[in-house]
């Protein structure tokens, strides 16, 4: 894969992933890992930053006697996730439209 | 390596460098994100993740404030670098650690003894004698008596207390020396520190 995710777009991925449902840091990242090329490494600090902005809250959780702590999406969240969509959606129109000649509508 | 060994070391690399409570934040992360890779992933997390020190200098390198990761900054990490090869978990058995920690004590230990002994008991004495100055010159109840008697007293105390304090240091760095060489050099060093 050429295109390598940047910041604001893996935080827009991240939420999306928690929007669907709540998740854990490894359940997280093996999600993401199945899509993108991504480092097992570079979650922690994305996690941590959101939840520090508010979009991100978290929870424990028992497991089969070990603790999980779960990663849940705040209406902070969904707001910055709806933004990352739109400008998603309008960037890649414009790309799209540049790669097919501009004669695109 | 073992996880263990892998988190005592991102610990000791991130010790100081930031507040108590993120530490153990981000040692609870990857300590459960190791839990939830199970055993036979270890070894593949360890080689993602990069060495210890690496990976303290990814959590670090970025400012926790807004910018963790600049947003011109591609995420695909590892590019690039050389690979990390976590070292074998074949470190020594936990039994000839044992015989070789006795070994140096055998030699070391009566110096060592000596050294916190000779430190705690000067310290106490000192501590002693300083007290029984101070009510001597109290005593006394003479003016230049209460100044000589209790300002030596004050300053032995001093000297007592100062000397108790190094014993106890002494003792602590050895402690801390043992720990840290169990855990180096022991196949599956620490894993009593971690419960479960």
């Amino acid at each position: 894969m050429v295109f390598q995710l940047n910041a604001p777009l893996l935080d827009g991925c991240v939420l999306a992933v928690l929007e669907q449902s709540d998740a854990y840091g490894y359940s997280l990242t093996q999600r993401l890992k199945q899509e993108v090329d991504i480092s097992e490494s570079t979650l922690y600090p994305v996690l941590r930053r959101l939840q520090r902005d508010g979009c991100l809250t978290v929870y424990d959780q028992q497991f089969q006697g070990r603790n999980r702590r779960y990663y849940a999406i705040t209406p902070s969240g969904r707001a910055l996730l709806a933004e990352c969509r739109q400008d998603w959606a309008d960037y890649t129109r414009r790309v799209a439209k540049i790669l097919s000649g501009g004669d695109e509508q | 390596m073992t996880v263990e060994q892998y988190l005592f070391l991102l610990r000791s690399e991130l010790t100081g460098s930031m507040p108590q409570e993120e530490l153990e934040d981000i040692l609870r992360y990857y300590t459960e994100y190791f839990e939830e890779a199970g055993p036979e992933r270890e070894r593949d997390v360890m080689v993602e993740l990069g060495s210890p020190q690496r990976l303290a200098e990814k959590i670090l390198g970025r400012p926790a404030e807004e910018d963790v990761i600049p947003s011109s900054q591609p995420y695909a990490y590892g590019d690039g670098e050389s690979a990390y090869i976590p070292p074998s978990e074949g470190g020594m058995p936990h039994w000839l650690f044992v015989l070789i920690l006795a070994a140096v004590a055998i030699f070391a230990g009566p110096l060592l003894l000596g050294l916190v002994f000779g430190l705690g008991m000067s310290g106490l004495v000192c501590g002693a004698v300083g007290i029984g100055l101070v009510a001597g010159g109290i005593g006394k109840l003479s003016f230049s008596g209460l100044l000589y008697l209790g300002g030596g007293g004050l300053i032995v105390t001093a000297l007592g207390l100062f000397l108790l304090i190094g014993a106890a240091a002494a003792v602590w760095g050895v402690v801390k020396l043992i720990r840290w060489l169990y855990a180096s050099v022991v196949k599956g060093g620490f894993r009593h520190e971690e419960g479960c």
